[in-house]
C-alpha cells in the first residue's frame, strides 16, 4: 500500500517562470509465502487411488540390502514486509536556466538477525543543471544549440545480506522421529554493516550544427567504503567462509556519448556511439596483502593498491618427465607438482591484468530510406584478459566426479609418455598423489591467460511501414513488419584461441552463448 | 478547498508514516528466527546432522586396508586419499579443505553456540536447559576426543603436559587466537565436559543420536584407556554395562539382511554418529585371517570383491546408512574385556569375549573361549577380537594409536604403492596427520605437526 503527496506549481510573478516539483510517499508491503508438497506412490489412473506406503519401514532392494522410502511431504511458509520512504524534488529558476534537485529515501525491511542500523540507512542525492545555452551572453551564437552542465553528488549502499547481528536459525523436522529441528544458518557477526558508495559525476551536454551533432560527457568518481566480501575464513572456528566489510576503493571513470545526425532527407542516416573508461583502485583493505595464494588466484580479497578485478597466474615452467606441472618462482626456480603451496609466497604469482573491461561501449548506425528502416547495433569490451578452461574435470578433483572427462579438444593433446613434454603442456592423467596441484596450477597458469577484448555483433533490425495511401482500400489504418536477428556472435575477438570471453564454455555445458534469435512481428491498427 | 485538500493528504501521510514505523518490518518469518527461546536451543540438539558426520582419514590410515590397497585401479578419486593410505608428508594439494578438521570444529563451534545462550534462553526450566547444555558438552567432548587422536601427538602420561595439542575453542568468538594448548590441557577439557554433564543427562537415549549417561560413560571409557588410567577406564565401563548389554544377535539377520535394524532402531548403538564417507578399500589379509569360516562376522560383513582384488567391508550396505562412527555397546564389552586382561583376570576376559562371540556365531555351532585358548597372551587375544568385531570402522587407528606404548604389541605395517614400499613403524610421527595447509595459511598459529 502506498501514499503519496505530489506537488507541481509555477511561481514566481505574471509570467511563472519558476517551477517547483516536489513528491513524498511512504510505501508498506507484505509477502506471505506458502507451499505445499507430497510425493505419492502407486497412483492408479482408474481409481484415482494411491497406495498406503509406511516411510519408515525398510524394504529389500535388489541387491538384498535394505532401504527405506523416506517422507516426500514438504511444507513452509513465508512472511516478509517491507517499508519504504522517499521523497524526490525539482526546483526550477528562470524558465530551466538553472535547476536544483533532490532525492531521499529509507527502505527497511524483514531480515532475521540483524540490528536496526545494519537493515536500513537513509539514502540521498543532491544534482543541479546549469543551462547555459539559455545565458543572455549564449543568445546570440546561433551555431551552439544546446550547451548544459550538470553536477550530482549522491549516496547509495548495499545492506549485507545472510548474516546479521545475531545467529540465525532455519527450523524444520526430523521424518523420522518427528522431533523439530533446527541448523545454525549464519553465525553472529557484529561487524557487519552496510556497504556505502558515494558517487560524484560532472556532465556536459552539447549539440551543434542544428542538433546534428550532439554529445554529452560525463565524468565520475565513486568512493566504495566497506565492501563486503564473502572471504574465505578458518573452519576451524566452524564457518569457511564469513562476510565482512573488508576493504575501502575508489573508481573514476568517463563515459561519452556521440550522436552524429549525418542525412536527414529522404535517406537518413543516425549514428549513436557510446564510450566508457573505468578504472577503480582499493585505497584501504581491513586485511593486510594477502599472504594467500589460494586467495590470490582466487580473485577474491581486495589488494591495496590493485583493481578489485585483478587477475594473478602462476607462471608456467612447462612439464617434467612424469607429465606434471611445474612452475616457475621469482627467481626463476622450478617447482614440481610435489612440492606444495608453503614453499610458494605471493611474489611467485604474476599480475596479469583486470578481468572486467575497463573500455566498453557500443555503436548503433540506423538508416531509413522512405520506408525502409535499419539498424545496426554492436558492442565492445576491450582491454581485459580472463582464464581460458583447458582440461576439466580430471578423476582427482575432489567432490563431484561424474562419469566422464570433460570433452574439450585439449584432451587429444595431453602428456601421454616420457618425452612428450617437450611438444605439448597439457598435464598427462594419473592417479597420483600430486595430480591435484598438476592440474590446479596448470588452470591457474599463465600459460591459459588470454586478452578477453572482442566486439560483439548485437542486433540487426529492419522494417518497412507501409504508406497510408497503400493502405487506403484495406481496413487496416496502419501497418508496419519489423525483423530482427539478436545475439549474432563475435565480430572480432583478440585472442587466438577462438574463446567467447563472454560465455567460457564449461565441462557442464552450463554456460553456453545464446545462440542467435530471429523475429518478426507485425504491428497494425484498424 | 484546494488548502483544505492539501491539508488532508497531508496528515494522511504523516499518520500512515507514523503507523508504520520500524517495528512493522521486524515479524517473526515462520522458518528462520534467532536463537531466542530455550526450545531453540532444542531443535538445534535435535537435528542430528548438526554432529552427525565426522571424518574419514581413520578408516584408511589403519591397517585394516590392505598392504595393496593404493595400487587397485582408480579405486580413489581423490588424491588425497592416496596420500593418507602412504601416511605422506602432506595429505592434501594446495586449496583443498580437510573434510575430517572442518566437520569436527562445526560440532565444536555448534556446542558452543548452544552453550553460549542456553542459561539465558527463555521460556525453559532449568532442568531443560541443563539437559541441553548436557548434550552439546557431550558432543563437543567428543569431537575433541576424535581430533585429538588425529591430529594431535599420541598421548603418553609422562609427557602430555608438554605435548602440541589442539586449537581450544570454548566459546564463540570468530576471532579468538588459535595457537594449540597443551595435550594435557585438552584431556582436561574433555573429561571436565562429561563429567559436568552427566547429573543432568537421561540414563538412556529417548533417540540414540542424543548423549545420555550411557553415552557419557562409553565416552569416558574411551577416554580413559587412551589416557592410561584403567582403574578408572574400568569404573565407567562397569557404569556403562549396567546401563546395556544389548547386542543384535547376527544370526537372525543371516541370509534375511535387509530386515536388519536401521541406524535408530539398532541397539547396539549408544551415541550414533558416521564416517564422512563410504571407503571403498580391500580389507588387509592379515586380519581375513584372524576369523574362523563359522564367524557370522566374516559370512556377513565382508565379501569377495573382484574388482578391488581382496574382501570388501559390505556392513554399510545393510541399511545404506553409513559407516559407523560413533559408541556402541560391542566396545563397551570389549573395553572391559581389555581392562580384565590388562590385570590378568583371564576368567573374565574370556567371559567378555564369550558375551561378544556368542551373538556373532550361530549358536548351535558356537565353541566358547575357554581360559586356556587365551592365558597365553590375554591382551593379544582382546585385541584380536576388537580387530574382529570393529573391521572397516575408525576404532582401530585410534586403537593403533594407543598400542605404541604397550611394547610389543605394535608392528611396523608396510604398504606398497606404485612399486614403492611406505612403512608405518612403531611410534612413527607419522602416526599424526598434517593439518591441511589453508588452515595454517589463515592462522600460522597453529603450527604444523612434525613429520
Amino acid at each position: 500500500m502506498r501514499t503519496q503527496f505530489n506537488v507541481d506549481k509555477n511561481f514566481g510573478g505574471s509570467d511563472a517562470r519558476h517551477n517547483l516539483a516536489f513528491v513524498a510517499g511512504a510505501e508498506f508491503r507484505q509477502n506471505d509465502y506458502r507451499n505445499v508438497s507430497d510425493k505419492y506412490y502407486g497412483f492408479d489412473e482408474d481409481t484415482y487411488e494411491v497406495a498406503t506406503v509406511n516411510p519408515n519401514v525398510s524394504y529389500q532392494t535388489i541387491d538384498g540390502w535394505g532401504m527405506t522410502i523416506g517422507s516426500g511431504t514438504a511444507n513452509s511458509r513465508n512472511l516478509h514486509r517491507a517499508l519504504s520512504y522517499y521523497s524526490n524534488a525539482a526546483f526550477s529558476i528562470l524558465n530551466g536556466k538553472y535547476v536544483l534537485s533532490g532525492s531521499l529515501r529509507f527502505d527497511d525491511f524483514t531480515m532475521v538477525g540483524a540490528s536496526r542500523e545494519q537493515r536500513a540507512q537513509p539514502l540521498w542525492s543532491l544534482g543541479g543543471k546549469w543551462n547555459i545555452k539559455k545565458e543572455r551572453f549564449m543568445e546570440d551564437l546561433n551555431w551552439i544549440n544546446t550547451l548544459a552542465l550538470r553536477l550530482t553528488y549522491g549516496v547509495n549502499g548495499t545492506v549485507p545480506m545472510g548474516v546479521g547481528h545475531k545467529a540465525v536459525i532455519n527450523l524444520s523436522r526430523d521424518n523420522d522421529t518427528n522431533e523439530k529441528t533446527a541448523y545454525i544458518d549464519s553465525p553472529a557477526n557484529s561487524t557487519v554493516t552496510w556497504e556505502k558508495v558515494k558517487s560524484f559525476n560532472v556532465g556536459l551536454d552539447y549539440s551543434t550544427w542544428d542538433n546534428r551533432l550532439s554529445f554529452a560527457i560525463d565524468y565520475y568518481t565513486k568512493k566504495t567504503s566497506d565492501i563486503l566480501y564473502n572471504l574465505p575464513f578458518n573452519p576451524t572456528y566452524g564457518w569457511s567462509r564469513l562476510l565482512f566489510n573488508s576493504a575501502t576503493m575508489k573508481s573514476h571513470g568517463v563515459d561519452l556519448g556521440v550522436n552524429v545526425n549525418w542525412f536527414r532527407g529522404n535517406f537518413k542516416w543516425n549514428t549513436l556511439f557510446n564510450f566508457g573508461y573505468n578504472d577503480n583502485e582499493v585505497t584501504d583493505s581491513r586485511f593486510e596483502k594477502s599472504d594467500y595464494i589460494a586467495e590470490l588466484l582466487g580473485g577474491s580479497r581486495p589488494i591495496v593498491g590493485l583493481p578489485v578485478d585483478y587477475l594473478y597466474a602462476y607462471r608456467w615452467a612447462g612439464l617434467d618427465n612424469k607429465g606434471q606441472s611445474q612452475i616457475y618462482t621469482k627467481d626463476g626456480e622450478i617447482l614440481s607438482s610435489g612440492q606444495q603451496m608453503n614453499e610458494l609466497d605471493v611474489d611467485d604469482l604474476r599480475y596479469m591484468g583486470r578481468s572486467t573491461p575497463p573500455y566498453f561501449g557500443g555503436l548503433m548506425n540506423s538508416f531509413s530510406y522512405k520506408n525502409f528502416t535499419l539498424g545496426i547495433r554492436l558492442s565492445y569490451s576491450l582491454g581485459h584478459v580472463m582464464r581460458r578452461l583447458s582440461i576439466q574435470n580430471y578423476p582427482t578433483f575432489d567432490g563431484e566426479y561424474s562419469g566422464r572427462i570433460g570433452a574439450q579438444r585439449e584432451l587429444a593433446l595431453r602428456w601421454q609418455k616420457p618425452g612428450d613434454e617437450a611438444h605439448t603442456n597439457v598435464p598427462g592423467i594419473t592417479n597420483d598423489p600430486n595430480q591435484f596441484n598438476s592440474t590446479s596450477r596448470y588452470s591457474n597458469s599463465d600459460l591459459l591467460v588470454i586478452s578477453g577484448s572482442h566486439v560483439r555483433l548485437q542486433q540487426i533490425n529492419f522494417g518497412y511501414n507501409f504508406p497510408v495511401s497503400l493502405l487506403q482500400r484495406t481496413p487496416f489504418k496502419s501497418l508496419n513488419i519489423t525483423g530482427s536477428i539478436r545475439n549474432m556472435g563475435i565480430l572480432w575477438r583478440k585472442n587466438k584461441d577462438g574463446v567467447d570471453p563472454n560465455y567460457r564454455v564449461t565441462n557442464k555445458y552450463t554456460n553456453l552463448a545464446p545462440s542467435p534469435a530471429f523475429f518478426i512481428s507485425v504491428n497494425t491498427s484498424l | 478547498m484546494k488548502l483544505k485538500n492539501t491539508l488532508y493528504s497531508l496528515t494522511a501521510v504523516i499518520a500512515l508514516a507514523a503507523v508504520s514505523c520500524r517495528d512493522y518490518v521486524e515479524v517473526d518469518t515462520y522458518t528462520t528466527r534467532t536463537l531466542q527461546y530455550t526450545r531453540d536451543y532444542e531443535y538445534v540438539i535435535n537435528y542430528k546432522s548438526n554432529f552427525e558426520t565426522t571424518c574419514v582419514f581413520p578408516l584408511l590410515t589403519s591397517d585394516d586396508v590392505a598392504a595393496h590397497a593404493g595400487d587397485v585401479k582408480n579405486i580413489w578419486y581423490n588424491s588425497e586419499f592416496y596420500n593418507a593410505f602412504i601416511w605422506a608428508k602432506s595429505y592434501y594439494g594446495d586449496n583443498q579443505q580437510d573434510l575430517g578438521w572442518d566437520n569436527l570444529y562445526k560440532h565444536i563451534y555448534i556446542s558452543n553456540q548452544v552453550l553460549d545462550g542456553v542459561m539465558e534462553s527463555k521460556g525453559g526450566t532449568s532442568e531443560h536447559k541443563n539437559l541441553i547444555a548436557a548434550e552439546a558438552k557431550i558432543h563437543r567432548a567428543f569431537a575433541y576426543l576424535s581430533l585429538a587422536n588425529q591430529y594431535a601427538p599420541i598421548y603418553d602420561p609422562a609427557k602430555a603436559g608438554e605435548q602440541q595439542g589442539l586449537p581450544l575453542l570454548l566459546k564463540v568468538d570468530l576471532f579468538q587466537d588459535l595457537s594449540r594448548v597443551t595435550l594435557q590441557k585438552v584431556y582436561e577439557t574433555i573429561l571436565d565436559d562429561v563429567l559436568t554433564a552427566l547429573p543432568s543427562l537421561p540414563d538412556l537415549p529417548t533417540h540414540n543420536y542424543h548423549p545420555s549417561k550411557l553415552a557419557a560413560y562409553a565416552l569416558l571409557s574411551r577416554t580413559y584407556l587412551v589416557l592410561r588410567d584403567f582403574n578408572k577406564a574400568a569404573e565407567y565401563t562397569d557404569l556403562g554395562l549396567d546401563l546395556s548389554q544389548e547386542l543384535n544377535d547376527l544370526q537372525v539377520y543371516n541370509g534375511n539382511i535387509s530386515t536388519f535394524p536401521r541406524t535408530l532402531d539398532d541397539p547396539e548403538i549408544i551415541l550414533s554418529k558416521k564416517a564422512a564417507t563410504n571407503l571403498k578399500a580391500p580389507i588387509n589379509e592379515e586380519l581375513i585371517d584372524l576369523y574362523s569360516e563359522d564367524d557370522l562376522r566374516f559370512q556377513m560383513y565382508l565379501g569377495i570383491d573382484q574388482y578391488l582384488q581382496g574382501y570388501a567391508f559390505l556392513r554399510p550396505n545393510f541399511t545404506g546408512q553409513g559407516i559407523d562412527a560413533g559408541l556402541r555397546v560391542p566396545e563397551l564389552i570389549l573395553n572391559r574385556a581389555e581392562l580384565y586382561a590388562r590385570e590378568g583376570n583371564a576368567g573374565k576376559t574370556v567371559e567378555m569375549l564369550n558375551k561378544i562371540r556368542i551373538k556373532r556365531f550361530e549358536t548351535d555351532k558356537y565353541v566358547p573361549l575357554k581360559e586356556t585358548d587365551i592365558d597365553k597372551d590375554l591382551l593379544q587375544a582382546v585385541i584380536d577380537e576388537r580387530r574382529r568385531e570393529f573391521v572397516g570402522t575408525d576404532l582401530r587407528w585410534f586403537d593403533q594409536r594407543r598400542l605404541n606404548l604397550d611394547p610389543g604389541y605394535t608392528k611396523t605395517v608396510t604398504r606398497s604403492y606404485q612399486e614403492q614400499t611406505y612403512t608405518l613403524e612403531p611410534n612413527s610421527p607419522r602416526y599424526v596427520y598434517p593439518i591441511v595447509e589453508t588452515v595454517l595459511e589463515l592462522n600460522p598459529e597453529i603450527g604444523q605437526n612434525p613429520r
